[in-house]
Formats: C-alpha cells, sequence, structure tokens
C-alpha cells in the first residue's frame, strides 16, 4: 500500500536517539519506511545496531553512533556529524528513557541525578544541539516520547517519573520557544508496553483486565504511525502537544 | 538482525473498505474531515441539517471515487439519529468509524450568566453534547456486536479552559471530553475506542457567522490560524486501525494556544465575543 502523502518523509533526515532495545528498529524503522533517512544514536551498541538495521532494510541511508551523551559537547559533535553523514537533519525523536524502579528513601543522589541525566538532560541536549541546525533553516520537528508518569504518579517510580513530566514541561515550553521559527515539538505518552514479547504472567492479565480498557500491553509498533505523523510537514499546526496512546490507561479512574 | 525487517509500520493508515458517518459534514471542519475520510478510503454516511452542503460535500466524496449517503439528520432528535444509523448500516452494510463533529457556534455568543435562559442553556447542551451522546448511543451496539469500532468526537480548547460568559458552549466541550473517557473506558472491552480532537482557531463558514470577532494568528503561538484540511490527518489517523492503542485521549490541533495560554506569552488563545 502506497504511503498517504501526509505521512510521507520522503528526502528527509532524521536522528532518532535515546534507543533502548525494542524500541530502536520501531522508532528507525518506521521513519525509515515514511522514506528518511536515519541516524540513530543510543547508548546501547545492540540497540544502535538493531535500529540502523531497520533503516537499511527498508532501503534508506542510515547511521549509526554510541556514547554517553553526559556533555553538550558530545551531542553537539554527534549532531555535527549526523548532519554531515545524512546531509541535513529536518527530525529529531528522542526514545523513551531508562526507567528506575526503586522507593525514594533509598535512592542516592546519585542515583537521580543519574536517571536525571539519561532521562532529561540528555533529550534537552540532543533538542538544543538539533534546534540550532532547525533554527538556523527555519523548520524542524521533535517528537520526545514520555511515559504516562509524565502525567500519574506511580509508587517506587518518582525519580523516573519527575524526569517525564520534565521532559513533558520541555515539549510544552520548547514549543512556544521556537513556534515562529518553524519547528514544531511535540510527544507521544506511552502506557504499559511489551519489549520483549514474553508471555504475560496470569497476575498481568488480571491487572490488564481490571485496569486498562484495551486489556493488552502496547507495543512499538502502536505508537510508529503517530511519531511518522509528528515528524511530518502535514503537523505543521499541532506543537506543544504530548499525545498519548496508552491503551486508555489514563481515561480511566 | 533479520527480526528488524520492513515492518509495515504505516500499513494501518489508511480506511479501504471501512464505512464511516459524518456528523454535521456539510461544511466547515466536518467537511474538510471528511473528505480526508473518503481519500483514505472509506465510504461516508454525511448527517447535518441543510441538505444542499451535504450533497455539495457526497459530490466531492464521490469525485474521490468513494460511496457516499446524504442524511439528513438534526441530532438533537434521538429518534432522526437511530434512523441514520440504520439507513447507514442498511447502504454500507456497518459503521466502522463515527465523527461525532456537529455542533453550534451560531447563536452561543457571549452572554453573562444572569442573562442566559433555559431555552439558550437546553439549546447549546444539546446542540454540543446531548447529540453527539445519541449519536454514540446508536451505534455503540452495533461496534460493540462487531468487536471493533472507532468513535472520534470533536471537543475545542473550551473543553479544557474556561470561556469567558460562555457557559453552553464550554460545559458541552467539556462534556464532550468525559464522554470520550466514558466511552472509551466502557467500550474497550469490545474493541472499541473513542478519543476526541480538539481544533484549536480554524476560521469556517460558522465562526464567520457566529459574531465572534476572531483574533488575528498572531495570538496564536505559530503566527497563523488553522486551515480545515489540517485536521484532516488526525481524523484519518484517528479513525484508522493506526490509532487502535489508543483510546480515551486528546489530540489537540491549535497551533500551540493550549500548550502555553499563559498571557504574558503574548500568544495566549483568547477570544473575545462580540455581545
Amino acid at each position: 500500500m502506497p504511503i498517504p502523502a501526509e505521512w510521507s518523509l520522503a528526502g528527509r533526515k532524521a536522528l532518532v536517539t535515546g534507543v533502548t532495545r525494542g524500541w530502536a528498529a520501531t522508532l528507525a524503522g518506521a521513519l525509515a519506511e515514511a522514506g528518511a533517512d536515519v541516524a540513530v544514536a543510543g547508548t546501547d551498541s545492540e540497540a544502535v545496531r538493531e535500529g540502523v538495521g531497520a533503516v537499511r532494510a527498508a532501503g534508506r541511508r542510515a547511521f549509526g553512533t554510541t556514547g554517553r551523551w553526559d556533555s553538550a559537547e558530545a551531542v553537539d559533535q554527534a549532531v555535527q556529524q549526523v548532519v554531515g553523514e545524512l546531509l541535513g537533519l529536518q527530525i529529531l525523536v528522542n526514545g523513551p528513557g531508562a526507567a528506575l524502579g526503586k522507593p525514594l528513601a533509598s535512592t542516592t543522589d546519585d542515583e537521580w541525578a543519574a536517571v536525571l541525566d539519561a532521562n532529561l538532560m540528555a533529550p534537552v541536549r540532543w533538542c538544543r544541539a538539533a534546534g540550532a541546525h532547525f533554527l538556523s533553516q527555519g523548520h524542524g520537528r521533535i517528537v520526545n516520547v514520555v511515559s504516562v508518569l509524565a502525567d500519574r504518579g506511580m509508587a517506587n517510580s518518582t525519580a523516573y517519573a519527575a524526569t517525564q513530566a520534565g521532559t513533558q514541561a520541555l515539549t510544552q515550553s520548547l514549543a512556544l520557544e521556537w513556534a515562529r521559527a518553524g519547528v514544531r515539538v511535540n510527544g507521544v505518552g506511552i502506557g504499559w508496553y511489551d519489549l520483549d514479547g514474553l508471555p504475560i504472567e496470569e497476575q498481568q492479565k488480571e491487572r490488564l483486565v481490571r485496569y486498562l480498557p484495551l486489556r493488552r500491553k502496547g507495543r512499538p509498533a502502536d505508537a510508529a504511525a503517530l511519531i511518522v505523523y509528528l515528524a511530518s510537514d502535514a503537523c505543521s499546526f499541532v506543537t506543544g502537544q504530548t499525545v498519548y496512546v496508552d491503551g486508555g490507561a489514563l481515561a480511566h479512574a | 538482525m533479520e527480526a528488524t525487517g520492513y515492518a509495515g509500520y504505516l500499513a494501518g493508515v489508511g480506511l479501504d473498505g471501512r464505512s464511516a458517518i459524518v456528523t454535521g459534514g456539510g461544511t466547515g471542519l466536518g467537511r474538510a474531515m471528511a473528505l480526508a475520510l473518503a481519500r483514505a478510503g472509506a465510504d461516508i454516511a454525511l448527517a447535518g441539517r441543510r441538505p444542499g452542503p451535504l450533497e455539495e460535500t457526497a459530490s466531492e466524496v464521490r469525485s474521490a471515487g468513494r460511496r457516499a449517503l446524504v442524511a439528513s439528520t438534526d441530532v438533537t432528535d434521538s429518534a432522526a439519529v437511530a434512523a441514520l444509523v440504520v439507513r447507514t448500516v442498511a447502504t454500507f452494510g456497518k459503521v466502522d468509524v463515527l465523527l461525532n463533529n456537529a455542533g453550534l457556534v451560531r447563536g452561543q455568543g457571549a452572554t453573562a450568566i444572569w442573562d442566559v435562559t433555559d431555552e439558550q442553556w437546553r439549546e447549546g447542551i444539546d446542540a454540543n453534547l446531548t447529540g453527539a451522546f445519541y449519536c454514540a448511543r446508536a451505534v455503540a451496539r452495533h461496534m460493540a456486536d462487531r468487536g471493533s469500532g472507532k468513535i472520534v468526537n470533536v471537543s475545542s480548547g473550551y473543553g479544557l479552559r474556561g470561556a469567558r460568559d460562555n457557559y453552553m458552549y464550554a460545559c458541552a466541550k467539556g462534556g464532550i471530553m468525559q464522554l470520550t473517557r466514558s466511552l472509551a473506558v466502557s467500550l474497550g472491552r469490545y474493541g472499541v475506542t473513542a478519543n476526541a480532537i480538539v481544533p484549536g482557531l480554524f476560521p469556517t463558514e460558522a465562526t464567520g457567522a457566529s459574531g465572534m470577532e476572531l483574533p488575528s494568528g498572531e495570538f496564536i503561538p505559530v503566527g497563523r490560524t488553522g486551515l480545515p484540511p489540517e485536521l484532516g490527518p488526525v481524523a484519518v489517523w484517528l479513525a484508522s486501525p493506526a490509532s487502535d492503542y489508543m483510546t480515551g485521549e486528546v489530540f489537540v490541533v491549535d497551533g500551540g494556544g493550549l500548550a502555553g495560554g499563559v498571557a504574558p506569552t503574548g500568544h495566549a488563545p483568547v477570544l473575545e465575543w462580540k455581545r
């Protein structure tokens, strides 16, 4: 089936960051399927390879880079390298952060700082570095993937939830800051997603039926077409929004 | 690395073989969304009060190669709504999508609460909330029995924020948000999803005739008002299998208005209503 014109990313160059195994192939593969050349950056070289493989399988040019992304210099340099490799950059997708499940009482400053750096500061650095390029060309699309914990609380997830809420706030305010410069900043919210395809336990099944209107875990592919739309020219009048694809989790009492 | 191949992530973005009811499909945003659904492959039943504009949209649906049914319907009349669904099923065999777009902007201008009459209250709530409930109720059993269906409700920024001196519109559109969530939570187990579109400022025939003094695009963060066709891809996404894991949620298309809306930004989404 041909891709509808509004979803086409033909001729576009995209950078996907913060990829983890299970997400890398979908994020990078969906953008490539829509016609974009895609660079993949992550801390996990296996995930980066997964993303690069998906882009090549879709017949597009790929570039992968693995690093720690804990300094502005590293990120700035990577963006310059991506622009050189792909001959441009119009799209930045920051993948979902890394979870930390731990009671606050036993979370150290170092642990809090590490999850904050990986989940909030890294997207900030990528937005700033790619954004400089977007502002100079008067066009850009940013999609930040966050969890429903940006909007709801969960015990033993305080540090993680705070980073997700922070990323959502980043999306809203940055959208306004760059609205007049042709840059759109949006988010995609995810709920209880299944990344490994393992059979679910009985206890989980009961929770799914009780708490999730759609009664199944989501998969990265459930959010793929939305991410492509938010990366496209067609979303010119959408900015500062986080759209949740969560099986009804946030609507539920 | 063979499991990471071309997976057809966009295969679900299409409406081939689907059948949709679009209320208020003769003009404005409803017409733009109806045409987008048709171009994505859906047959369209067009419901609305005035047959003339419905016929015009229908001929464009047919030009796009899809079937169109014109069903002149007042959505605040539950018997007429039931008949609309029966007729659509008889014509297309099923209803996959309900796009609850009909609403009333005309006559809903600013009125101090002490001047709002019982009739004005009822008219505003009926046209902007009760009609959507009637339509959802009329398709829900059919969709549940088939194990699939997509209900897409059109709300407003005033469904999320207060509207000065405008009780009916804000209360009805806020009600649309809650209708959306309750439908999602109730019908998810039957494979039926419900989501809302929140359009920002899109000048249309209806807003032009409403007596509203529309602010210029300068007040919107992106610097312009919306163009009705820009709602097309969002309507198609929400009507298509690609959004099957999204329910009870909101898709705001407003040029950034609701992301900000804090007056000192200079981009507050404030509408001044003529008295």
